[in-house]
Order: structure tokens, then sequence, then C-alpha cells
């Protein structure tokens, strides 16, 4: 597994739990009106998340050999394509997540204005997953994909 | 129909140069492991610059690491 593939990778695993931890916050926030107590509930997440970061770093930059690449041109090659996957994929995720206020609230429901950056940090981890998958597909389903 | 399919003589030329390991290579011409190894099964077609590398690698031309082939299917 190379390096592009071991950043692919962190991002599918930390990605998810960046998107749970929005998720409670958001739900402690709008419906418990408080953010969350206790030193477990505040900052156990946060801890997980750093451990979980740190593991991953000490797997990535860890190299076979002393003169081995980070990435190559066919890295180039798979990347660009996965670029390509997220950005259409923003197009998608960016308006279905638009609607969800409306769907749950109505056609005259009103959202509280801190509410729209949370519309942001669903739709970023999201396309970052779809980055990711990307490039982890890619690499599995293989073809001839050569510079032409 | 008629395919086309760049054979390759990597595998041969790293026995042929006292067993040259795959991260040898890679670390000679500038890319991952897994690249050579995706070059080497014919799953990648490596870019003109990085042929050129490789046959340097090996002290030999392009032609005696990749051969086009047109493939009748």
């Amino acid at each position: 597994m190379n390096r592009t593939q071991k950043i692919a990778l962190f991002s599918l695993v930390l990605t998810p739990l960046w998107l749970a931890a929005i998720t409670f916050l958001a739900i402690e926030i709008a419906v418990f009106k408080k953010m969350p107590e206790g030193f477990v509930l505040r900052y156990g997440p946060l801890i997980v998340l750093f451990a979980v970061i740190f593991s991953f770093l000490v797997w990535i930059l860890k190299r076979q050999s002393p003169r081995e690449v980070g990435s190559d041109e066919r890295d180039e090659l798979i990347t660009n394509k996965a670029a390509m996957a997220a950005f259409i994929s923003t197009w998608i995720v960016l308006p279905v997540i638009s609607v969800i206020p409306q769907l749950i609230l109505g056609q005259e429901g009103c959202v509280p204005a801190w509410s729209l950056p949370l519309i942001i940090f669903f739709a970023l981890p999201i396309v970052i997953m779809v980055y990711s998958a990307a490039i982890l597909v890619q690499y599995i389903c293989e073809r001839k994909n050569g510079n032409k | 129909m008629e395919t086309n399919e760049l054979k390759n003589q990597i595998r041969r030329l790293r026995f042929e140069n006292g067993e040259m390991t795959q991260q040898k290579l890679a670390d000679e011409v500038g890319v991952t492991r897994q690249t050579i190894i995706a070059i080497e099964s014919g799953k990648y077609s490596p870019s003109l610059t990085l042929a050129f590398k490789i046959a340097k690698a090996f002290k030999v031309s392009v032609g005696d690491v990749f051969q086009y082939e047109d493939v009748e299917t």
C-alpha cells in the first residue's frame, strides 16, 4: 500500500468520526441547547480523534526505503479522477443537504443562522469520503489506464 | 476485433541485473513500488518519460523493455 492509498484509507476512517462528532454536537446544541457536560462527553471524542490521527500518521510516514517516493504519475492520474468525482459529488451533496431542513420543518419553517455553517461541515466530510473511496476503488479496480 | 497490448520484459531484466528488487528499481526511476508492480503485471502503461527512465536503469533501449503488439480478439 503506497502513501496515497494510506491517506485515502485514513480519510475514509476519519471522516465518519468527524461526521459523528458534528452530528452529536448539532443534536446537543439544537435539542438540549447546551454543550455536552462532563469530561468524557466533552473531551473524550477529541482524545480518540487525536489518538486515531497520531497512529495513522505513524503508519503513513513509515517508509520501506529511504529513497521511497510518496507518489508518482500513476497516483496523480488516480487522484485527478478522484478529484473529479469529488467535484461532481459536491454538486449533488450540497443541494440534497440544503433541502433536509425544508423536509423536516416544512416550507414555512425557520432555521437558526448558526445551522447554516453546519451544512458545509456536513457536506465537506461526505465529499472527502467520496474522494477517498474513489481513490481506493481505482487502486482495487485497476485497469490499463496509462497515459495515452 | 483488434486491440493493442503493451508487453514488457521488466521481470526478466530485473533478474538479469543481479536480481534487482522492485523497490530498488522504483527508487532508481522515482516511482512507488506499487507502480512497478502494476507496470510489470501489465495493469498500467507508463508515460514515455517513465519508460525511458526504466530502460536507462537497465542500460537498454526502450524497445528492449516494452513491446507493442496488436492482438486479434
